[in-house]
């Protein structure tokens, strides 16, 4: 059993709790166990009932950001690939990188079917258990042996996916090709860092520093196409470079400073972080990895700068698929999840606006339905996830980008206004900003409307797989959307048929297997006050013949509809009412039968009106 | 993190009953005691129920509301839904002593 490191030591003697705020603390909490928990250091979060909200404690707080400081989320890692698996771990889509040299193939394979030959069973069983725990598991890497016999490492990243329902789906994740960097590892070692040809022959960006962290040797790579925003060269100091800010800003260098500071010195085998450079279209990703060559990194430090930005980028998107679906699940109103949807999109891939706009049944008008700004976001936050009340803008279904996204039923973008061509023919009034991504929105191959985010930045060019997640976004949607119509119309006709029942009928019923009412409403039969528990052939004043009676009751045991079955019921005063009954079985869940419902009407004015009809026609002379 | 399900296993002769314990863990996202008393309650799980256990676990973080629906008004907690009695464990489940009793295991 573990148990938390220095709780007691901070009890006794870390700094005392603040006296204020621990007693704001314990003003919300009542239990005597919650405040015990709370005194003893181990509670994070307290839920205010107030607000609904988790408040973090001072220890969680910065415990969680530290975290997310150093454990990048699993979409911002690089990757070389994507895959997907189903429940049962059986890949279904693998796209990029190769996992395995099968000849065969992967699909319908587990990860373990493969033959990697690097891991033990106990490494299988972890990773078995982290499935079993729907854990995100990162980095996993594993060897497999080429067509051609060489060896080729990945490394292997995924995540559990969920239907709207919470339902597991299986597992998705990306795949980085990590052969060179497995191989420099394997020969620097041996080629005593001297050997440019070696280093030349890598596509990596590789420098290698010495104890102080200086760069004694740079390869072609890391020249040409390595982390142009540093520019630092063979002789220059690395670390001091980073340290004092020039090779990344803020915390960035601070952290790859310490981080590479760490390898150098021997207190760690390797070093990896991710560092953001630029703004918008021209942002990158650069994964710095630092190794230790020789032991302690006697022999020096390899460095590689790997620019994972397209990758970033799509895992990015995918990632916002995931975000997408659950505030879809989160919410059974149309405008509040079409509201949240564009404020998660909008806010994710920093757009400045977005909005959706759905196509009328007959596919001649696009009407904006519900729309969202990063300024009004900003200028007030809650009013951000509402929907919104503005008048809607109308346009036709051909006209602009939203238009020709509904033609093509593909996304379509724009760059940069200023230099595309079709702006001035294809943009729209929707567009008055430098660039715009727009996506149909569609269920069942129909397209029910068009997401249009835009921005006053360049847009970067979004490859194959963003559109992949691009689309997937829009088929979420468009599912949610058709759901909850499908759900209106349901809810509807009951309504309907409830009224048109009510219109209907004098008097519902229903009754168990045994065909005793064991529910009825208003009426009911005349002179009849205590029906429940009785068969219909129960009731002492109900007249029927005796064969009728039989007749009716095989029916009920074969368990048919019936319809209009006439009764008379004598009432107190002697005088007679006449009732139609219907009614029809019924079954639950597991389609055992359960008895009958149905309605009754009371026709007694039809019937003495036909009666009556029935006699003057009798008295009327006939015809000739 | 909303959800962690383990299904029924084979049965297990270190619990007092053969009735799976249904329980539910309530934590703020990967915050420390949250995660210590993921680990703890594993540990448990592992060594006696053998499987025999359905266990749900639930992020605040994500869904505050759930949890104060369910009376949960500090994290972690760890509450037994089946069998009969009902207990609320509140803490990283450090205690394991403590934590078997309330789960009717020692």
């Amino acid at each position: 059993m573990r148990s938390k490191p220095g709780t007691n030591d901070k009890a006794n003697n870390g700094p005392a709790p603040k006296p204020a705020f621990e007693a704001k603390i314990l003003r919300l909490v009542r239990g005597a166990k919650e405040r015990r928990a709370v005194q003893r250091g181990e509670v994070d979060a307290i839920i205010d009932p107030a607000s609904g909200h988790a408040i973090l404690l001072p220890d969680a707080q910065t415990a969680l950001l530290a975290l997310k400081r150093r454990f990048r989320s699993l979409v911002e890692l690089s990757s070389d690939g994507y895959w997907e698996q189903d429940e049962d771990y059986r890949f279904v889509m693998v796209d990029g990188v190769p996992i395995s040299a099968a000849a065969d193939g992967v699909h319908g394979k587990t990860l373990r079917d493969l033959g990697f030959d690097n891991l033990s069973a106990a490494d299988w069983q972890t990773h078995a258990t982290q499935l079993q725990w729907r854990a995100v598991f990162r980095d996993l890497e594993l060897r497999y042996i080429d067509s051609d016999g060489t060896a080729r490492f990945i490394s292997i990243s995924g995540e559990p996916t969920f239907d709207a329902g919470e339902r597991f789906l299986g597992y998705r994740g990306i795949t980085r090709d990590i052969t060179q960097r497995k191989q420099f590892e394997r020969l620097a070692p041996r080629s005593s860092l001297d050997n440019p040809l070696l280093l030349d022959a890598l596509a990596l960006p590789v420098c290698v520093l010495d104890s102080h962290g200086t760069i004694i040797t740079v390869n072609r790579a890391w020249q040409t196409q390595g982390d142009n925003d540093v520019g630092l060269r063979a002789g220059d100091r690395y670390l001091a470079s980073y340290a004092r800010g020039s090779g990344a800003p803020g915390m960035d260098g601070s952290i790859i400073a310490a981080g590479v500071a760490q390898v150098v010195a021997g207190e760690r085998a390797q070093f990896r972080y991710e560092v953001k450079r630029g703004e918008h279209a021209e942002t990158r990703w650069i994964m710095v990895t630092a190794t230790a060559l020789g032991q302690a990194g006697a022999v020096g430090v390899m460095l590689t700068h790997e620019d994972g930005s397209a990758a970033k980028y799509a895992a990015l998107w995918q990632a916002l698929e995931s975000l997408v679906a659950r505030t879809l699940a989160a919410t059974d109103e149309v405008a509040r999840a079409l509201q949240a949807t564009l404020c998660t999109i909008g806010q994710a891939q920093a757009w400045e606006s977005g909005q959706f706009l759905a196509l009328d049944a007959a596919g001649a008008t696009l009407r904006q339905v519900s729309r969202w700004s990063s300024t009004s976001a900003k200028r007030a936050p809650a009013e951000a996830n509402s929907p919104t009340t503005s008048p809607a803008t109308i346009s036709r279904a051909d006209a602009g980008l939203a238009g020709r996204v509904c033609l093509t039923g593909q996304p379509l973008w724009i760059r940069d206004a200023r230099c595309d061509e079709r702006t001035h023919s294809a943009l729209p009034h929707e567009c008055d900003m430098r660039s715009a991504l727009a996506w149909p929105v569609i269920a069942d191959d129909v397209t029910l409307g068009v997401l249009l985010f835009a921005s006053r930045d360049t847009l970067r060019e979004p490859d194959e797989q963003v559109l992949r997640s691009v689309r997937n976004i829009g088929h979420l949607l468009g599912h949610y959307l058709r759901r909850r119509a499908a759900d209106a119309v349901v809810r509807h006709d009951e309504s309907r048929f409830r009224r048109l029942t009510e219109l209907g009928s004098d008097w519902c019923w229903e009754t168990d297997a045994q065909f005793r009412f064991t529910r009825t409403s208003l009426a009911g039969i005349a002179g009849v006050t205590d029906i429940l528990g009785k068969s219909l052939w129960d009731l002492p004043h109900l007249i029927v013949s005796e064969e009728e009676w039989e007749r009716f009751r095989t029916e009920l045991a074969a368990q048919w509809s019936f319809c209009d079955f006439a009764c008379q019921a004598r009432r107190a005063d002697g005088q007679l009412v006449s009732y139609l009954i219907s009614g029809e079985p019924t079954y639950d869940d597991h389609d055992v039968f359960s008895g009958f419902h149905g309605v009754g009407l009371d026709i007694t004015r039809r019937a003495a009106a036909c009666a009556a009809i029935a006699g003057d026609d009798a008295r009327s002379p006939g015809p000739g | 993190m909303s959800k962690v399900t383990r299904k029924s296993g084979p049965d297990s002769a270190a619990t007092k009953t053969s009735i799976p314990l249904v329980m539910c863990l309530y934590v703020a996202g990967q915050a420390p005691n949250s995660q210590l008393a993921i680990t703890n309650l594993a540990a448990i799980c592992s060594e006696f129920l053998h499987g025999r256990f359905t266990l749900e676990i639930v992020d605040v973080l994500e869904t505050p509301l759930r949890a104060l629906a369910d009376g949960i008004v500090v994290t972690p907690s760890l509450t037994k839904n089946e069998p009969a009695p009902t207990a609320r464990i509140v803490g990283n489940l450090s205690d394991k002593k403590s934590v078997l009793h309330a789960l009717g295991i020692a």
